[in-house]
């Protein structure tokens, strides 16, 4: 309940703001971007992705708001997710605030590292801060919005949408999924996609060939139309070789038969 | 056993002994229309084929199989096959070719070279079209699917612009409007020179006249759009300026010399398959044809009057108003022969002795889908109506239900009349009426949806649509499943019949016409022991009988 | 095969005799043939007339100057010269149906000659423009050239039309040289000459042709309608 209150309050500050994710579905991330991680090293976009299709979330650590639920849906989603991590995919918690530091990052990845609720491969998911401005470039290239906040007493806070980003391995956004509450399955579907079928168990790539994202439903949904026309064409197929298996008995049977 | 067709032939040159080379260079009207026949169909079956695919993605919205750019291809194949190598050729070269000369009392066309020479000019059109199909890739040379994604209309300027094959297939249709012009102008000399005596032209079977007034507009309108595709190939590749904007030229031109030629070309398809009609509906009356004259003149005033009418596919180009109103007053101007051939059909079966064989059916059913396609067909040529309907679902399912419903359904329906004719075998009866029945209700499940889909805004050439059109798309796809097996198993009841069936005799039908008074069937090398001397109407019955009778061997009336 | 054809006969109910007409050894036939395919030509080269009527219409001005600066000379020259052909090929048929088979060969052989000048004078035409350039996907021809788009269009369609002109005329030196080769080989004789008739007629098709595009291109910018009048002698 409170999830949901705060939720709307966001999303009607955002709107009031006109702020939110423009999508920018094909847009390229290049890979050579820069960002410091929990220990304070530099790593480019790319060792970061290690050659796999990655979830990007945008958020800021000191984050009151809707980050700390997005984080904790992130944690049981991951859980939850049937795909092997840091082999299938990479997740990056990146921060777009100007200040924040290695420390903090840390401190938020270990929380929610514990709150995944199995045995999760530490290096798949990295808490990452801005370098030389790379947060503000990435952000302004996947069309993710933020507006700098100050209050009376000088705090710096930050309106913000929430969402999951998806890139594939070249840096092509393939999907956003918005919200704060992820299904692991659509999450599944959009990595599969992200990864253009070449990650995961071969029946997950069958999945792809079944499911389609809605946009209006913001999920993924099973092609039943796609299905039925492939079983009605394979019946149609059916029909013309039970001619030609038809033909074939009768000629062998009547050689010399009339029709 | 006397010899036939089959048997023996004569050759363009040389005095061949294989059977192979005897068909190959054959100049015998009856097995080129064959030879035509057999690789028509190939191709017709090809474009369905595509066109199922393009249904199978459609079925919902979004991407199903194929991308978007792969669609275009497809529906651009799907169009340049069944225009320019099955519908165009259609039932002239078909028909015209192995029925006209001995409905006539002639021994073969008046240049059988040259209908030989055609036959191979369409083949060579054919591979030029199967070449444009793909391209090497200039760096390591492979192979990519590169046909025209500019649909068959090939509009200017994106047909200009785009890479893909484009000049190659154009080249193709060249070839092929070549193949055409060859074939009217074979059939009018031969209509005009080798009627048999005392037929004079109002003694001549009506299918005659549709083959006569089809040759008029192969000769005069296919020249037009040669030249407009060669002005198209220059454009492209040398820029001489005539349709780039960049250099004053004028895109809106291109899409009138293209109409110019290609809205004769729909009568051009027509006028021949209500010849078939009006050669099925009086035997299958028992009675003479109503309205004879009117028929003939009918034809000729369509094939005039289809000359004047090629604006109403520009009336969304920015045309003048005045001209947009010209163009609709004419359009509606030549649905009148037309409908009167309706009425005439209609009043021979009133009070006729009516046989529902076969080919009787088919024409019954073309009656109801043309109908409908040419109904339609007024409805958008109000000027009001076509800019709201243009480019949507609605023309799709008019012209379909026109060239499907009326010329295809009657070459369906020419071909189990003629059957006997060809093959001197009789198919079997009750398949061959449920293939018209699956083909019937498919065409109609398929495309009266389109109807309503276009009507509410559902464009044409469209890789995706919005949710609201979904429930259209999924009842055509089932009329398209059953429309493609009610044509599958179609071929294969006739091809069941040719190789199985029951000897049909010279005469089934007990129709009046010459190409039933045959000495044998299938038909001699050079048709008619004699040539007849024709002092009789084509279509004369009393009391549901034949009133004209033959002695075969001397041809001389019995009667 | 031709030579040798008799007609068949068949007889009414009276019993009078009616020959039937073969597609054997149809001499009206061939010529009603042939003068059908010559419509087509009539009406591929009538679609393109239609077209530089609609630009013409749109740029008159543009098209009067393009059209003096063509070199009027040179055109009337070629147009005499197809004329003259025109008689040789005519002259030559008569000939051939008096049965004088050298002296038709002769004004065949004539005719070619004049074909072949004609053809000469054309690339020099078409030379002199390249050089003031003016030529297909060249200088002034290409989009970002100044020159005016009635302009354009005119020499547009001026390449595209007498550039198929010129390949009519080569067809038709090929078709003459076959006919020479067939008057050869006795193929083509003074009964038997439907051949010539044809080829002849398709030389006065493709010389009505020249007539039409001639005074189109050339003569329209004639006199004192542009300012300057004439023409630039090269």
């Amino acid at each position: 309940m409170k999830k949901i209150l705060m939720f709307l309050l966001i999303t009607l500050s955002l709107k009031a703001a006109q702020l939110g994710v423009n999508e920018h579905q094909g847009a390229m991330v290049p890979l050579d971007l820069t960002f410091i991680n929990e220990k304070g090293e530099k790593v480019t976009l790319k060792k970061l992705m290690d050659g796999k299709p990655t979830m990007i979330s945008l958020n800021y650590f000191r984050c009151a708001g809707i980050c700390g639920p997005q984080f904790e849906d992130m944690a049981k989603m991951l859980s939850q997710l049937k795909l092997a991590e840091n082999i299938d995919y990479k997740a990056l918690t990146i921060s777009f605030a100007e200040d924040e530091t290695p420390a903090l990052a840390a401190a938020k990845r270990k929380t929610y590292l514990g709150a995944i609720e199995r045995p999760f491969v530490q290096d798949a998911w990295h808490f990452l801060i801005s370098d030389n401005n790379s947060s503000a470039k990435l952000s302004k290239i996947v069309g993710f919005t933020y507006q700098k906040e100050v209050s009376k007493a000088g705090v710096v806070d930050y309106i913000h949408p929430a969402a999951l980003i998806m890139l594939s391995p070249e840096g092509k956004v393939t999907r956003y999924l918005n919200g704060i509450n992820q299904l692991p399955f659509d999450v599944k579907m959009a990595l599969l996609e992200a990864g253009e079928g070449k990650i995961g168990p071969t029946i997950a790539k069958r999945l792809l060939f079944c499911f389609a994202y809605d946009p209006k439903g913001k999920t993924y949904v099973f092609k039943w139309e796609k299905i039925t026309g492939i079983v009605m064409t394979l019946m149609m197929l059916a029909f013309f070789i039970y001619l030609v298996v038809t033909t074939k008995r009768d000629d062998d049977n009547n050689p010399d038969h009339q029709n | 056993m006397s010899k036939t067709y089959f048997d023996e032939t004569h050759c363009a040159f040389g005095h061949p002994k294989s059977t192979f080379m005897q068909w190959m260079l054959t100049i015998d009207h009856k097995r080129i229309g064959l030879m035509y026949a057999a690789v028509m169909f190939t191709f017709f079956f090809v474009a369905v084929a595509t066109a199922f695919v393009m249904r199978l993605e459609l079925l919902a919205p979004g991407q199903q199989f194929i991308d978007g750019d792969t669609f275009n291809q497809a529906f651009t194949l799907h169009g340049v096959i069944m225009i320019f190598l099955f519908i165009i050729p259609g039932i002239p070269a078909i028909f015209g070719n192995i029925v006209m000369p001995i409905m006539i009392g002639a021994k073969d066309v008046s240049f059988p070279r040259l209908n030989w020479f055609t036959f191979w000019l369409y083949i060579v059109g054919a591979l030029v079209a199967l070449s444009s199909l793909v391209s090497f890739n200039d760096v390591d040379g492979e192979m990519i699917f590169n046909f025209a994604d500019t649909g068959w209309t090939f509009y200017a300027p994106y047909s200009l612009n785009t890479g893909t094959n484009v000049i190659t297939t154009l080249v193709a249709a060249f070839i092929l409007g070549m193949a055409s012009i060859l074939t009217g102008l074979n059939f009018l000399v031969t209509i005009h020179r080798l009627r048999a005596p005392g037929m004079g032209f109002f003694k001549m079977p009506l299918f005659v006249w549709g083959i006569y007034a089809t040759g008029w507009i192969q000769l005069l309108a296919t020249p037009v759009v040669g030249i407009t595709l060669v002005l198209a190939i220059l454009e492209k590749q040398f820029g001489i300026g005539i349709f780039d904007p960049a250099k004053g030229g004028d895109p809106v031109l291109f899409q009138h010399l293209f109409w110019i030629y290609s809205h004769p070309a729909v009568y051009l398809m027509i006028l021949p398959a209500f010849g078939i009609m009006s050669e099925i509906i009086p035997v299958f009356s028992r009675k003479e044809i109503f309205g004879y004259r009117t028929i003939a003149l009918s034809s000729a005033s369509i094939a005039g009057i289809g000359y004047l009418v090629w604006g109403h596919h520009l009336f969304t180009s920015g045309m003048a108003d005045i001209a947009k109103t010209v163009f609709s007053f004419l359009t509606f101007f030549v649905a009148i022969p037309t409908g009167i051939k309706f009425y005439d059909w209609v009043a021979t079966m009133y009070q006729g002795k009516i046989v529902l064989s076969t080919p009787m059916i088919w024409a019954l059913g073309t009656i109801i889908t043309f109908a409908i396609g040419g109904l339609t067909g007024i409805t958008i040529t109000m000027v009001g109506l076509d800019i709201h309907l243009q480019d949507t679902y609605y023309s799709v399912a008019h012209f379909h239900y026109a060239i499907l419903g009326g010329v295809v359904f009657l070459m369906f329906a020419g071909m189990h009349y003629w059957f006997p004719l060809i093959t001197g075998k009789m198919y079997n009866e009750k398949k061959a009426k449920i293939a018209f029945y699956m083909n019937f209700v498919g065409i109609n499940l398929l495309w009266f949806p389109m109807f309503i889909a276009g009507y509410l805004g559902m464009p044409r050439r469209y890789f995706d649509y919005l949710p609201e059109f979904e429930i259209y798309h999924q009842i055509s796809f089932a009329g398209a499943v059953v429309m493609v097996s009610g044509l599958v198993y179609m071929f294969w009841v006739l091809f069941q019949g040719w190789r199985n069936g029951e000897p049909s005799g010279t005469n089934p039908w007990n129709a009046t016409t010459l190409e039933w008074h045959l000495p044998s069937s299938p038909p001699p090398l050079e048709n008619h022991s004699k040539v007849p001397y024709v002092d009789f109407e084509p279509y004369k019955y009393e009391n549901g009988e034949p009133v004209v009778k033959f002695d075969y061997e001397t041809m001389k009336r019995i009667d | 095969m031709s030579h040798e054809y008799v007609p068949e006969i068949a007889t009414d109910r009276d019993g009078n005799e009616h020959e039937v007409q073969g597609w054997q050894d149809d001499f009206y036939g061939g010529k009603l043939g042939f003068w059908l395919f010559m419509l087509t030509e009539v009406m591929m080269f009538g679609g393109m007339f239609l077209s530089l009527a609609y630009y013409n219409t749109l740029h008159p001005h543009d098209f009067l100057e393009a059209s003096a600066s063509l070199n009027r000379w040179l055109g009337g020259t070629n147009t005499v010269i197809l004329l003259v052909s025109a008689l040789t090929m005519g002259l030559g048929l008569l000939r051939m149906r008096t049965g004088d088979v050298k002296g038709a060969k002769l004004m065949i052989w004539a005719t070619i000659l004049l074909a072949l000048i004609f053809l000469g004078i054309k690339a020099v035409e078409w030379n002199a423009e390249y050089h003031h350039g003016i030529f297909l996907m060249h200088d002034q021809m290409l989009p970002e050239s100044s020159m005016a788009f009635g302009k354009k269009l005119f020499f547009g369609m001026y390449f595209t039309m007498t550039g198929l002109h010129g390949f009519h005329i080569m067809i038709g030196i090929g078709l003459m040289l076959w006919l020479i080769k067939r008057i050869n080989s006795e193929k083509v004789t003074q009964d038997h000459h439907i051949l010539y008739w044809n080829i002849a007629l398709y030389w006065d098709i493709v010389h009505l042709i020249w007539v039409f595009v001639f005074p189109y291109f050339y003569m329209i910018g004639a006199g004192d309608v542009v300012a300057g009048g004439g023409h630039h002698g090269h």
